[in-house]
């Protein structure tokens, strides 16, 4: 593994075209990061159309530059203007923004930077030293394991939003529907065409994830009607002192681990492992009074965690093909283009592939690390740019990349539909991420839960058969009972407590 | 205000449940029209394959009883709470300018296809950077149609650049 990574590492570093384009990635990561209502995921949707030209290695190259950067990029604003540029950078405002109002933005930024870089290599070396273990396992996996796993993933996409759990099931059971409208691949019995044509060929997940990362955010932007946000633009001195920075290793180390371990559940995203992460700094610290005043390790220990998770949601991508968040379930998008299945086979159909992936990440974070020092003075002047410009030009790019896919009027339909669709469903309260997650595992459950039931003689207990496959199936049920059970036992137990005193 | 207590407080807001019941209820509609109105699948002609009726109506059935119990939470809370419907014209007030946009993407498609994509760009994007800009910073004018004139160039340039030039895509 470490051969095939130095020996990818230098076919990557001598290639012109490969540093370049993730020197881009890198640029357009953090740039698109840092603007408020641009968030990863969108940064990714709307520029995935353009890695279509490119040959897969060059495409993940990118993509992989944009998707790490733009987990960072999200710091600076959080910083900088007290508005994350990402879900992640959402605890890195509370106390990098008051530490920013002291005068000491450049400190709070090279804190963020140096943790996420460090963050993103612990990942990287969780996701080299875990993924290959896991695809191992994964190889023993028949058809119920692989359908348990699925319906495992689609389960806990429910927690992608805490406190919308059932909606976000319901939302997931429409990402099912979506995944089924075409032909069926077993019978070619037509599905939810409505006699139409156009929809024949089923939903792409591209123009679907434009549509509802995308242009439905642009809707959203213009629902907010902000112009020009004020910030603080004195940065000050860029460098803390050193033995300061030093000081932190605790801090980085641990929410590098929650992050890359949080990371690699399926749907739990890095909003859940950044919260986590402030909660146990601290929890830790000496002067956890003074958290939310401008604590360095408020702004290390979250954006360690944030960064890590990168490492850590391309796990369960890459081993068993369920998304680890939705940046994931975007870039799986990519791949599936390119023609490359994630799964456990990639790991011994395309070991070349795999070493790109963490050759990419390493690039993207080394980069990012001399991008975020050498231009972090001037990706700071962009927040004063007006967001009405660039939410104009971002519908443009949605339309635009709809329609490089396939060349095809119906997917540029499919993408302002489910713009529309995306936009009504935030209007409601309705997580939109299970959405895509459905399209993606849907196909795969199907498949799996057919030939499961072919290969068993039509007997449903081949789920309960195979140890793996009923403890998944237990997972789940025990996911989903969860939200419902959990308040009630807790008032059970606090009214038990409450009579005995 | 932050988003997740913005949910929280739609989520208990008996109009906004029966509006998600409506959301779904509409995909429900659709499917089961689709499914009842195709025999083949609810055909067991597949041998040991449940078929490609199984997943549509174990995913409709979900949703349907979802979509029901949301519904029922709605209503039960309309009865606590006795809360009258939501101003509709507060809503479409600030739902227009969405809607608008979205409505002019529709044209927008159109446009592509009848004058080409640089001409229709150009028209969408002045008038929509205009528009907003306006909105926001009515008192300077001159500046917001200078920085307009200003995006649309340089957002259209570079669209059609790296799609239509580097990219290769057939832009009309």
């Amino acid at each position: 593994m470490l051969e095939n990574f130095i020996a990818h590492a230098a076919e990557v570093l001598v290639d012109p075209i490969l540093l370049g384009l993730s020197a881009l990635g890198v640029a357009l990561g953090v740039v698109l990061g840092c603007l408020p209502g641009i968030s990863s995921t969108m940064a990714l949707a709307i520029l995935l159309p353009t890695s279509y030209a490119l040959d897969p290695q060059a495409a993940i190259v990118f993509l992989i530059a944009v998707f790490s950067a733009s987990v960072y990029g999200g710091s600076i604003s959080a910083i900088l203007i007290n508005i994350p540029g990402t879900p992640g950078a959402i605890v890195t405002q509370l106390d990098g923004y008051p530490m920013a109002r002291d005068g000491r933005a450049g400190e709070a930024l090279t804190y963020s930077l140096f943790a996420s870089t460090i963050g993103g290599l612990v990942g990287l070396a969780i996701l080299m030293l875990v993924a290959p273990l896991i695809a191992r396992a994964a190889m023993e996996f028949r058809s119920p394991e692989f359908a348990m796993a699925t319906i495992f993933g689609l389960t806990m996409l429910a927690y992608s939003t805490p406190g919308s759990t059932f909606r976000g099931v319901l939302a997931g059971a429409v990402g099912l529907l979506c995944g089924m409208v075409g032909f069926d691949v077993v019978t070619d019995v037509p599905r939810f065409t409505f006699g139409a044509r156009a929809l024949q060929g089923g939903i792409e997940l591209v123009p679907l994830t434009v549509g509802l990362f995308g242009l439905a955010e642009v809707l959203r932007g213009i629902e907010g009607g902000r112009s020009r946000i004020q910030g603080i633009s004195d940065l000050g001195d860029l460098f803390p002192p050193f033995r300061q920075l030093l000081s932190l290793w605790k801090t980085i180390l641990r929410g590098s681990a929650i992050g890359a371990l949080i990371g690699a559940i399926p749907a739990a995203g890095s909003a859940i492992a950044v919260a986590v992460s402030y909660a146990q700094e601290q929890r830790l610290s000496k002067r956890s009074a003074e958290f939310g005043t401008g604590v360095p390790e408020g702004i290390a220990g979250p954006e360690s965690a944030n960064n890590a998770c990168v490492g850590g949601a391309l796990i369960p991508m890459m081993t068993l093909g369920i998304p680890g968040d939705t940046m994931t379930a975007v870039l799986m998008g990519a791949l599936l283009i390119h023609g490359l299945r994630p799964g456990p086979l990639l790991f011994t159909e395309r070991p070349d592939f795999v070493a790109t992936v963490y050759v990419a990440l390493f690039l993207a974070l080394v980069l990012t690390l001399i991008f975020g020092f050498v231009f972090v003075r001037q990706v700071v002047k962009l927040l004063r740019a007006p967001s009405h410009i660039l939410l104009v030009v971002i519908a443009m790019l949605c339309v635009v990349g709809a329609f490089a896919i396939r060349n095809s009027v119906t997917d540029i339909f499919i993408m302002g539909a489910f713009g529309v669709i995306g936009y009504v469903m935030h209007r409601l309260a309705i997580p939109v991420a299970p959405l895509a997650f459905g399209l993606i595992l849907g196909p795969i459950v199907e498949e799996n839960l057919r030939r499961s039931l072919i290969v068993s003689d039509g007997a449903w207990s081949v789920f309960l058969e195979r140890p793996i496959a009923l403890t998944l199936l237990l997972l789940s049920v025990a996911a989903l009972i969860y939200p419902v059970a959990a308040p009630a036992v807790r008032a059970r137990f606090a009214a038990r407590r409450t009579t005995r005193e | 205000m932050s988003q997740d207590k913005l949910k929280a407080d739609s989520k208990s807001d008996p109009w906004n449940n029966i509006a998600v019941a409506v959301f779904f209820g509409l995909w429900c509609g659709a499917g089961w029209w689709s499914v009842l109105g195709n025999d083949e699948l609810s055909s067991d002609m597949y041998g040991l394959d449940p078929g490609p009726g199984l997943m549509p109506k174990l995913v409709l059935s979900v949703l349907t009883f979802g979509s029901v119990a949301i519904l029922v939470k709605g209503l039960v809370g309309l009865q606590v709470t006795g809360d009258g419907m939501p101003n509709p014209v507060a809503i479409a007030r600030h739902v227009m300018f969405p809607a608008l946009f979205a409505s002019s993407v529709l044209l927008y498609l159109s446009l592509i296809f009848w004058i080409g994509f640089v001409t229709s760009s150009l028209i969408f994007s002045t008038v929509w950077m205009g528009v907003l800009g306006l909105r926001s910073d009515r008192r300077k004018r001159s500046t917001v149609l200078l920085q307009a004139g200003v995006g649309t160039v340089i957002g259209v340039g570079l669209i059609y650049v790296i799609f239509g030039r580097l990219i290769g895509v057939p832009l009309p």
